[in-house]
């Protein structure tokens, strides 16, 4: 996938997700954007924004904004008091900063999201990372996900629409992704439309911000409790379709013979449970990686996610 | 001269052996084992598994697992085994479109030859990647009572293997002629066969000159290893559940767990006195914790355990013996056959019955099929001594007025052969008589197997007993029956050709066999791009370990560079016909890292 490919082609999503293969499922570090600094299309200095603003989520982000717009010494005050609407509120640019806080800045340095003057903020190119602050991973929290691990942050790596644009003067955490959301070209917005609230628009929320274990969970969910509902299904597919990617992205060849790498008599102190248990002891030594899957009896998605989290874990190693 | 495999068709286990010069080989599969599970299903992402791996998702993928299709092979849609099965099986069983029986896996209905043929295809290539050749033809085993039909399903299976079954032989027949093979003997055996999911025994007469005559066989069909195991998972659930209050049949991967322990935990303990079953993270509690089943077995509480199952077998012996009409003392020996025949606690039943210890010259497993390789080496070597006699294996004949079976051939008669036999009409003035030809024993007729029918007309009118109807049985070497009904008085005849039918027409055959050829195909097509893929990865590794030592020995002279940027661009298209699945490119680049890592080494030595 190129990194143009990667580009929204609405600031609005359309109510079906993308197709799987249109997102970057690998966790190659070749492709994490931004590396390569000479790209003129390189991520750092695009400017994109983010697909969908559900009304609860912009509500949050909002308030996070203007909890963090704390007047400080030597800190210019917002100069757009906070707007009434949701139209009102795209008008404001929501940028988050990967770079370190700057000197003499005592910003809350947890605030995830600040709130910046439009006519201070960039809107075509906006200032282009130092090479040591570009990542070479995306090392972003979102909104939704406080905490973490190593898992949801390779996930995230897949958000490749969301443009990094490191900005000074702000206050920052410094695992923080870089966001900016801006109107490139008013012609190509798409006309607005109302938000969904609740299940829904969480699971959509959280597709497009590329937590695809959460929304695929949010639309079982919504399946369970409405079977007949046609959005989730598709969404649903479309996660497991990415996640399904990913997790054998991560796994590697899956004609890897497995083993168990811890010995027989430690096995039971592990933590795990059946499910783990169960596919442990389908590894004998001698069956591929895909066998194993094919025997599972789960999901493939399920199986996948089990076997590398065992991999990560250094329960089971793979070999030729 | 071509070479011929002997297969052993089993219900739970299937296994393949070959006459290499005079001594018959079982050949192993790529997993090192001897035995196969007769056991196919077909995964949700559409693929198929055959044997152990089919076999260790058998509970987790319960609905599109087939077991024991032996049981069903060659049975019409009606008949009480496949009602049986219907209400035994985890898989679908459906009416195929000649009162047959098909089975429903995922989206795909399959006939039941064609299941046993996937089995068969299996053997068939085990046996080709042991011999380096391809191999077209085979003797297939089946139990003695295995009628024509079922027979004949099983040569059809064969046939959408793409194998051409040259004989079907005798289970109990093909171990006696392992057994007795280079050995002149003249005597009266028993066949004891404990297997994974049916028991048989069969009274043989080995007489000189290639006879084999199975006087009586009978068995149980739903008696063997399966049931042993059963019994350990009983008590091992009923063991947690006093402990943990939980029931472990709840969960299909514990099941799926404990079963696989059983089979071990069983076999195991022939060669031992207790065994440990281990099943750590058993199930979860649902209180953010998993359970470890451990528990110890012993051979006196399996012994126990199982004890009527043991009993079982002894009391079919006596039955057999029975049918035999011959007195347990004159049983001269005993062959034991099937792996459960290793259990200790089974071989002191035979020993106690029939008064002698078992011969335990020929190994359980795999008596049967090297006895078929036998067989099979001896028809294409044309060794008259040693071919064995074709014989029918039923009896033939009419069914009579009150429902009774009227014999024309008797069992174990050889072909070609002819019968005639007088009948009369029974009731006054019949004027046409329907004549329906059937297969078996049972002297009641509706015991029996129906093979056709036809009617014949035209009687002239008189009292019952009055008119006289000739029926004659022809079968011909093929194994074809004819039978032909005349009135004796006018000359007025009918009759009819009984050709034994697996049930499926010569159109589904053919296409079946093309199925089973494309799938041959692309699953060698496969393992031919998985070997080069093998090699060039294990290539491209060695260069790349070579790669920083190259760099450090030609320093930076240009043809030094230049050879180093070649070697990388190899390794690159390497991957991209890996990555494009491209068989012949790969082998391609495969000749060229092969120079490489030649040149890196005689570098690097060099340097």
């Amino acid at each position: 996938m190129s990194k143009n490919d990667r580009r929204l082609p609405h600031l609005h999503p359309i109510s079906t997700p993308p197709d799987a293969s249109e997102v970057d499922a690998t966790w190659d570090d070749e492709t994490v954007p931004g590396l390569d600094l000479d790209d003129p299309l390189n991520e750092f200095d695009r400017v994109t924004a983010i697909p969908e603003m559900p009304e609860l989520y912009a509500q949050r982000v909002q308030q996070t904004a203007e909890d963090s717009r704390v007047p400080k010494a030597g800190s210019a005050p917002p100069t757009a008091p906070p707007p009434a609407g949701f139209l009102a509120r795209r008008e404001e640019y929501f940028t988050l900063d990967s770079g370190p806080p700057p000197a003499g800045n005592d910003a809350d340095s947890t605030a995830q999201y600040t709130a910046v003057s439009s006519h201070n903020a960039p809107t075509a190119r906006p200032i282009a990372p130092a090479p040591q602050a570009a990542p070479t991973r995306s090392p972003g929290v979102p909104p939704h996900s406080p905490s973490v691990t190593g898992l949801e942050l390779a996930e995230l790596d897949s958000i490749s629409q969301f443009k990094a644009a490191p900005r000074v003067g702000l206050a920052h955490d410094p695992r923080d992704p870089v966001i900016e959301l801006s109107f490139e070209d008013p012609e190509l917005v798409a006309p607005f439309k109302e938000p969904e609230s609740g299940a829904l628009g969480d699971m959509k929320d959280r597709y497009a911000m590329g937590d695809f274990s959460g929304a695929l969970v949010i639309a079982e969910g919504i399946l369970d409790s409405n079977p007949e509902d046609l959005e989730a299904p598709r969404y649903a597919q479309s996660c497991r379709d990415v996640l399904t990617q990913m997790y054998s992205a991560r796994l590697g060849s899956l004609d890897q013979v497995v083993s168990i790498a811890v010995p027989s008599d430690e096995v039971r102190w592990l933590t795990l449970d059946h499910r783990a248990g169960f596919l442990l002891s389908l590894v004998d030594g001698g069956s591929t990686l895909d066998q194993i899957l094919d025997i599972s009896g789960m999901t493939r998605l399920d199986a996948l996610r089990i076997m590398y989290q065992l991999l990560d874990q250094r329960v089971i190693s793979l070999g030729s | 001269m071509e070479r011929v495999i002997g297969i052993d068709l089993g219900t739970t286990n299937s296994c393949v052996a070959i006459l290499e010069g005079d001594t018959p080989v079982v050949i192993p599969n790529r997993g090192g084992y001897k035995t196969t599970p007769s056991v196919v299903a077909v995964t949700e992402a559409g693929k198929r598994l055959v044997g152990h791996i089919a076999k260790r998702q058998a509970i987790t993928n319960a609905e599109n697992t087939v077991y024991a299709a032996k049981r069903l092979i060659g049975r019409k849609w009606n008949s009480p085994q496949v009602k049986n099965a219907i209400m035994t099986s985890s898989y679908t069983i459906v009416e195929g479109p000649h009162a047959d029986v098909r089975i429903k896996l995922r989206d795909k209905t399959y006939s039941v030859p064609e299941v046993s043929s996937m089995v068969l295809q299996e053997m068939k290539i085990v046996a080709e990647d042991y011999l380096g050749e391809p191999v077209k033809k085979a003797v297939v085993t089946v139990p003695a009572y295995f009628n024509d039909n079922q027979r004949q399903a099983t040569k059809d299976a064969g046939a959408i293997a793409g194998l051409d079954v040259i004989r079907i032989i005798n289970e109990p027949t093909a171990a006696s002629l392992a057994y007795g093979y280079g050995k002149d003997m003249d005597r009266t055996v028993a066949v004891y066969d404990l297997g994974g999911g049916t028991f048989d025994i069969s009274i043989l007469e080995i007489g000189a000159h290639g006879v084999f005559k199975v006087i009586s066989t009978t068995g149980d069909t739903f008696l063997g290893g399966e049931d042993f195991d059963a019994r350990i998972i009983d008590w091992l659930v009923t063991g947690f559940q006093d402990e943990h209050g939980i029931d472990l049949r709840q969960d299909r991967m514990a099941l799926q767990r404990l079963r696989d322990a059983a089979e071990k935990a069983k076999c195991e303990l022939s060669g031992v006195r207790e065994t440990e079953i281990n099943l750590p993270f058993i199930i979860s509690t649902g209180r953010n914790e998993a359970l470890h089943l451990q528990r110890t077995l012993a051979r006196p509480t399996l012994e126990k355990l199982t004890e009527d199952l043991v009993e079982r077998t002894v009391d079919i012996c006596k039955q057999a013996l029975a049918d035999a009409k011959l007195d347990v003392s004159e049983i001269e020996d005993v062959i034991l056959v099937g792996g459960m025949t290793r259990m200790p606690a089974v071989q002191t039943s035979v020993t106690g019955y029939f008064g002698r210890e078992p011969n335990k010259s020929v190994h359980p497993d795999e008596v049967v099929a090297m006895g078929a390789a036998i067989q099979g080496a001896a028809l294409v070597q044309d060794r008259q001594d040693m071919i064995l006699l074709d014989v029918t294996p039923h009896a033939l004949g009419i069914m009579t007025f009150g429902s009774y079976f009227e014999e024309l051939i008797p069992q174990n008669t050889t072909v070609p052969t002819s019968r005639t036999k007088v009948f009369t009409t029974s009731r006054d003035d019949q004027t046409a008589v329907k004549i329906l030809v059937m297969q078996g024993e049972s002297k009641r007729a509706d015991e029996n197997e129906l093979l056709g029918e036809f009617i014949l007309t035209g009687l002239r009118r008189a009292p019952k007993g009055h008119v006289e109807i000739e029926v004659t049985f022809e079968i011909n070497t093929d194994g074809i029956v004819s039978v032909h009904a005349k009135d004796m008085e006018n000359g007025q005849a009918q009759s009819i050709q009984v050709t034994a039918t697996s049930g499926l027409t010569q159109d589904e055959i053919k296409n079946m066999m093309t199925n089973a050829q494309d799938y041959l195909v692309e699953r060698r097509t496969d393992e031919h791009f998985e070997g080069a893929k093998q090699e060039a990865e294990t290539l491209i590794a060695e260069i790349e370990r070579l790669f920083p030592e190259i760099e450090r020995v030609v320093g930076s002279a240009d043809f030094g560079r230049d050879a180093i940027a070649k070697a990388r661009t190899t390794v690159d298209r390497t991957r991209a016909a890996i990555a494009s699945k491209d068989t012949a490119l790969v082998k391609e680049q495969v000749d060229q890292l092969s120079r490489t890592q030649r040149m890196f080494k005689g570098v690097v030595s060099r340097g």
